[in-house]
């Protein structure tokens, strides 16, 4: 039995188990309302949202190398540009296009940018000016690009640079079969000068020290923006925590790690002997997840995502000691976490019990009675509920004809004892809200 | 200041406009979000989310839109299954949806096995053997190395095969 037949077998089967999607005509308009009110909510924001935002706009300024502080450029219509004063690889819109073909011997400097609306893994910050003929040469002998339609994958711009200033541009697009665009013409295996180039950054910094200018927290990642490939935990300078970050509608909190608990966290990570990642057995909702977003001397970003409270990094996790937990504890509570949990029309009928538990748990008492369908049924206060979603989850009840309604059953994680969430709604276009807790 | 969102949903000759963007490729981002939560309707909201945060970049992002949302889709997926309920979740069909599968059993074992995966690895599979992304293409989309999408292939393979064919070799499964 080989890998190789294995996955034959493995695609194969995801191909023949998939169902024909359901017919859905306003999938369009509903994303578009969703959106609305996604923006409406965050409109809602006080200080720390608009704290959050001045830092979502200063802190990417902070991490720019020094080349960026004189602003974009514009290329010339071939898309090489020169100046009086070497090479300017500032990174931004102009980068776009290009021409002439693959770029000549003697470049000084290379530099990759991340193309507008990446979210991939980052580009490292670092300008390369060493190693650059390897790179140069990863570019010659390309294939041909393959035509495939859809995909995913990150998009950067490779700016390779020359003595009079002369700026050639390199297009590397990850996505679908991937292509390497030189001028007008198009390849494949940009793999193959990514990592050419990342190979190349890090014997450079092997040889140099990081930038001296201080290194700031960044902000909390946007729809899972990715690590960089040449960071590790073990290397974080600042960090930001960041809290129930990602989860629908429960809104975003995070807070600076202080350099002295950023300081404990990074020895208890290292003290621990790191343990392959595994499928935990769930956690109660009272243990909030995190992210440490950290970045390290030269810029690189690094997330260490907490699932159910376990930090873990790739295929580690770490158990934290006392101390590293207590600092956890306290950043979480400092970040303000939780904010009230909030459900909006096409939301799953789930959502609105984890909404209502995390609102009985940190005393968002009126909001939990908001989900109730009639007059709402709340434990007394102060009351933990200490559930689960237990196995078989949640199922459908014909409760009528033409209506259904949603029983989903937990468990107390402390002693065992279930309890049964049953939603209803009366329209699509309605909340699924609680109508009995037994 | 509040923020502004426009309308998009205008098109020019020849660029499609998000509705038909969506008319077009809504089912086959459904059909991944499908093998990502195994429930109709947990998909139907992951699309949905995922159109959602990638509708005002539309209009710039141009033909790069699909992987854009596809991107948005998977990050989405991970951040939603970060916090709790780690392979726990609803199981139950709508009721109004039919049933009405060739192989059910072999889908319902198939979703079995696959919420039995980490979440990481679950993407990994639907990555590399789904949307038959390379190793480097799924390590860029999780923002994570090409080695750990090795070893992640690798464990998924593993568990899929003991949970899916615990026969012996020499079973049925094509050569």
């Amino acid at each position: 039995m080989t890998d190789q037949r294995d996955e034959h077998w493995l695609r194969e089967r995801l191909a023949a188990a998939v169902p024909d999607a359901p017919s859905v005509p306003g999938r369009a308009a509903s994303a578009r309302d969703r959106r609305r009110r996604q923006v409406r909510r965050t409109t809602a924001l006080t200080v720390a949202g608009a704290v959050l935002v001045v830092l979502a706009t200063v802190v990417p300024l902070a991490l720019r190398p020094p080349a960026d502080e004189g602003g974009p450029t514009t290329p010339s219509p071939t898309g090489a540009q020169t100046s009086g004063a070497g090479p300017d690889l500032t990174c931004g819109r102009s980068n776009r296009g290009g021409g002439g073909g693959v770029p000549p011997d003697g470049a000084v400097a290379i530099r990759l940018c991340d193309e507008p609306g990446m979210h991939g893994a980052p580009a490292p910050t670092d300008v390369l000016t060493s190693g650059i003929a390897r790179v140069l040469g990863s570019l010659r002998d390309l294939p041909a690009a393959t035509v495939c339609i859809g995909g995913l994958g990150s998009r950067y711009t490779m700016l390779v640079g020359y003595p009079d200033g002369t700026v050639r541009h390199v297009g590397l697009d990850m996505s679908a079969c991937g292509t390497v665009t030189i001028g007008r013409a198009t390849f494949g295996r940009p793999d193959r000068p990514y990592e050419a180039f990342l190979a190349a950054i890090r014997a450079q910094r092997r040889t140099t020290a990081p930038p001296d200018a201080p290194v700031a927290a960044p902000t909390c990642p946007r729809f899972g923006g990715g690590t960089s490939p040449l960071g590790e935990p073990g290397q974080i300078v600042a960090a930001r925590l960041c809290v129930g970050y990602g989860e629908p509608g429960s809104g975003e909190t995070s807070v600076e790690v202080p350099a002295d608990d950023l300081d404990a966290l990074l020895v208890s990570w290292a003290a621990d002997p790191h343990h392959p990642a595994s499928k935990g057995p769930g956690c109660s909702p009272v243990t909030p997840s995190w992210e440490l977003a950290g970045v390290n001397a030269w810029g690189d970003r690094v997330i260490v995502e907490a699932e159910c409270g376990v930090p873990r990094y790739g295929d580690d996790e770490v158990v934290l000691d006392e101390e590293a937990q207590g600092i956890i504890d306290r950043l979480v509570l400092r970040a303000g976490f939780p904010s009230a949990a909030s459900v909006v029309p096409g939301d799953v009928a789930w959502k609105t019990a984890e909404a209502y538990i995390d609102d009985v748990n940190f005393g968002h008492r009126e909001a939990a009675a908001a989900l109730w369908q009639g007059d709402p049924q709340l434990p007394a206060d102060g009351t933990v509920l200490d559930l689960v979603l237990a196995p078989p989850g949640c199922r459908s009840l014909t409760v009528e004809p033409w209506r259904f309604a949603w029983s989903c059953r937990y468990r107390a994680a402390s002693t065992g004892a279930t309890t049964t969430f049953t939603m209803v709604r009366d329209a699509r276009d309605e909340i699924w809200r609680i109508s009995s807790v037994s | 200041m509040p923020a502004v969102v426009s309308d998009v949903g205008v098109s020019t000759p020849g660029t499609p406009s998000f509705e038909e963007f969506v008319a077009s490729r809504g089912d086959a981002l459904w059909r991944s979000a499908w093998l990502l939560t195994g429930d109709g309707h947990l998909a139907e909201d992951l699309v949905q989310a995922a159109l959602a945060k990638a509708w005002p970049h539309f209009d710039r992002t141009g033909p790069g839109f699909e992987a854009y949302v596809r991107r948005v889709m998977f990050t989405t997926y991970a951040a939603w299954w970060r916090r709790r309920w780690n392979g726990e979740r609803p199981t139950a069909e709508l009721p109004e949806r039919s049933a009405e599968v060739a192989d059910l059993d072999g889908r319902r074992d198939l979703v079995a096995a696959l919420a039995q995966l980490p979440k990481g690895q679950r993407a990994v599979v639907v990555l590399r053997w789904f949307e038959d992304l390379t190793e480097a293409q799924a390590a860029q989309t999780l923002g994570v190395s090409v080695g750990t999408v090795k070893s992640q292939s690798a464990r998924a393979l593993r568990s899929l095969r003991s949970l899916l064919d615990p026969k012996e070799p020499g079973d049925d499964r094509p050569a």
